[in-house]
């Protein structure tokens, strides 16, 4: 009965190769393909990766709460009980992946409960709602092939440390994101294994400083957030890129800002948005370690602060002389605030700069800056900067900042 | 890479500045690869390490099927530009992704055997891009779409396909 004498070639493939076809289908496809074939009626049940995602039963951010969207809440219940429930359990799990907004917290408790049962390697939890969601409390030995974890809005419990530390002895990657520290404890993050870790937007008003202990580390990403009590990274003999967000906006204090720069100093290449001059004076406290590894410095949205050009140019300056092998260097709308606003405008045409005194900053390595600017005037900066780092060619790029 | 040194049975190529190993498809048709390209593949890889005597024997890969593994890797591995910046970077994805697309353009036969060819000789990137052309070929059909397709044969009985459009009505519809 083959249909146009073709053979079939998919059916044929080992139960592994299927599963990966099927791991790029959505959850409700991937079990529809049980009425095809005898071959194919029981393969989703042993898929390695389950993916619970409310856009698959058209659920979406914009969508108000009505009728409509009631019923198709209850299909996405239905559906993802129903697939915990009948999914082959007997080996453990690659993936659990639950994408969805919490309008039932018994089903959705049930579901992560479930999920983490499994003994996933990789465990996505991405809670939509704005208000953060308290996880169920699990048990540490489910965590024993955990090698990635990402949460969003959740908050992460008194316990969140200690099964970090005690229960995931082959965690790689931990990205949390809108996620709040809780508990009456100190608030760390120590893991021995950890290669990867990201924070972005996390809270923590525990009134604990927030300290990261992670000796195999290699990427950290730490994206803006709101830290009362301060961050502190210790043993980062292994990182080897870092990116470090900040905003006006929050509480990191310019010490602890400087402290995390001082604590990066294995870094190859280094990724800063937000700084401002200030953190970077070496008269204002202790001076930086040397950055030995260091290749790449990118800065975005820094120096914006209210300081003169020389002394920013002294801040970038004092900052490089750390960095001794620093081969590029990549200033992204820095050093001036840009607003198509004629009071700034005429603020910026003013700009004089009074001290022609130059210093030389010794930076050998430095071949390559990369300048991007959108607004011409800053050209005065890399008239200076030329001046003050005569070993290294700079290159221009005008790019308007908000074009579309 | 510096294991290769060791390897006197991997062929390096003389005068240029890249070395060469060559691979044996399964049909005994020789290719000669770059390195780095053929290091793609973490099995060649292990088996460059490994070393041995005139070439490395892929016996599960047909030479058809190797040469377009081949190009997909020689395209993925190609040598970086010395000084890689936003722009260029992203036309490189673009074109990237447009070989990837262009690759892609086979017959269902040939797309089985490169998810085969791409298991057996670990290229990540190849298996997935394979299996997911799969998948979007699957994604948002009906059962009969599919099996006319893929030229699946639907192998049940009468009585199997109401218990199983029962089972689904009551589990997941």
């Amino acid at each position: 009965r083959a249909a146009g004498g073709a053979v079939d070639q998919l059916s044929v493939l080992p139960d592994g190769l299927i599963h990966t076809v099927l791991s790029f289908l959505p959850a409700p496809e991937v079990v529809q393909t049980c009425v095809l074939s005898q071959r194919w009626r029981s393969l989703w049940r042993s898929a390695p990766r389950i993916s619970i995602d409310e856009q698959d039963f058209g659920i979406s951010l914009m969508i108000e709460r009505d009728d409509a969207l009631e019923v198709k809440w209850a299909r996405l219940e239905d559906f993802a009980t129903n697939l915990l429930l009948f999914h082959d359990n007997t080996s453990s799990l690659g993936e659990f992946r639950l994408s969805s907004r919490v309008y039932n917290q018994r089903h959705v408790d049930r579901w992560i409960h479930r999920g983490i049962e499994y003994c996933p390697s990789v465990l996505i939890i991405l809670i939509l709602n704005y208000c953060r969601f308290k996880l169920p409390p699990v048990v540490g030995s489910n965590f024993c092939h955990l090698k990635m974890l990402r949460l969003c809005s959740v908050d992460l419990g008194s316990h969140f440390a200690d099964l970090l530390c005690s229960a995931c002895p082959v965690m790689e990657d931990l990205k949390l994101g809108n996620c709040e520290f809780s508990g009456n404890s100190s608030q760390v993050i120590t893991s021995p294994t950890l290669k990867k870790l990201e924070l972005e937007s996390c809270v923590n008003n525990t009134g604990y400083p927030l300290v990261i202990t992670v000796p195999s580390l290699a990427y950290l990403c730490l994206c803006y957030g709101y830290y009362e009590a301060g961050i502190s990274l210790f043993k980062m003999d292994s990182l080897v890129r870092a990116k470090i967000y900040v905003t006006e906006y929050e509480t990191l204090s310019q010490q602890t800002e400087r402290e995390l720069l001082c604590s990066l100093y294995n870094v190859t290449s280094l990724e800063l948005v937000g700084f401002g001059a200030e953190e970077m004076l070496i008269e204002k406290s202790d001076k930086f370690p040397i950055f030995h590894n260091m290749r790449t410095l990118d800065l975005h949205g820094c120096f914006l602060d209210e300081y003169e050009l020389y002394d920013k140019l002294e801040a970038l300056g004092s900052f490089l002389q750390s960095a001794p092998c620093l081969e590029k260097l990549i200033l992204k709308y820095c050093m001036f605030h840009s607003f198509s606003d004629s009071e700034w405008e005429m603020e910026r045409k003013i700009i004089t700069l009074h001290r022609e005194e130059v210093k030389t900053f010794q930076c050998q390595q430095l071949k390559l800056i990369e300048v991007v600017y959108d607004h011409d005037h800053d050209h005065q900066l890399i008239g200076r900067l030329g001046r003050s780092l005569p070993d290294a060619s700079i290159k221009l790029k005008k790019l308007e900042r908000f074009s579309t | 890479m510096a294991a290769a040194d060791s390897c006197d049975g991997i062929s390096t190529s003389g005068g240029g500045w890249e070395k060469t190993v060559t691979l044996v498809s399964s049909d005994d048709a020789r290719f000669e690869v770059r390195e780095a390209a053929a290091s793609l593949s973490q099995t060649v890889r292990r088996m460059i390490r490994a070393g041995g005597d005139g070439g490395i024997p892929l016996p599960k890969v047909d030479a058809r099927t190797l040469s377009t593994v081949l190009e997909y890797c020689n395209k993925h591995a190609a040598v970086p530009a010395p000084a890689p910046e936003s722009s260029s970077a992203e036309a490189a994805a673009v074109d990237l992704e447009w070989f990837d697309k262009e690759l892609m353009h086979v017959d269902l036969a040939t797309l089985c055997s490169l998810i085969r060819a791409a298991d057996y000789l670990e290229v990540a990137g190849l298996l997935d891009l394979t299996c997911k052309t799969v998948a979007d070929m699957i994604k948002s059909k009906t059962a009969e779409e599919i099996r006319q397709m893929f030229g699946i044969q639907n192998d049940f009985t009468p009585e199997e396909e109401e218990q199983l459009s029962r089972e689904n009505a009551g589990v997941f519809e």
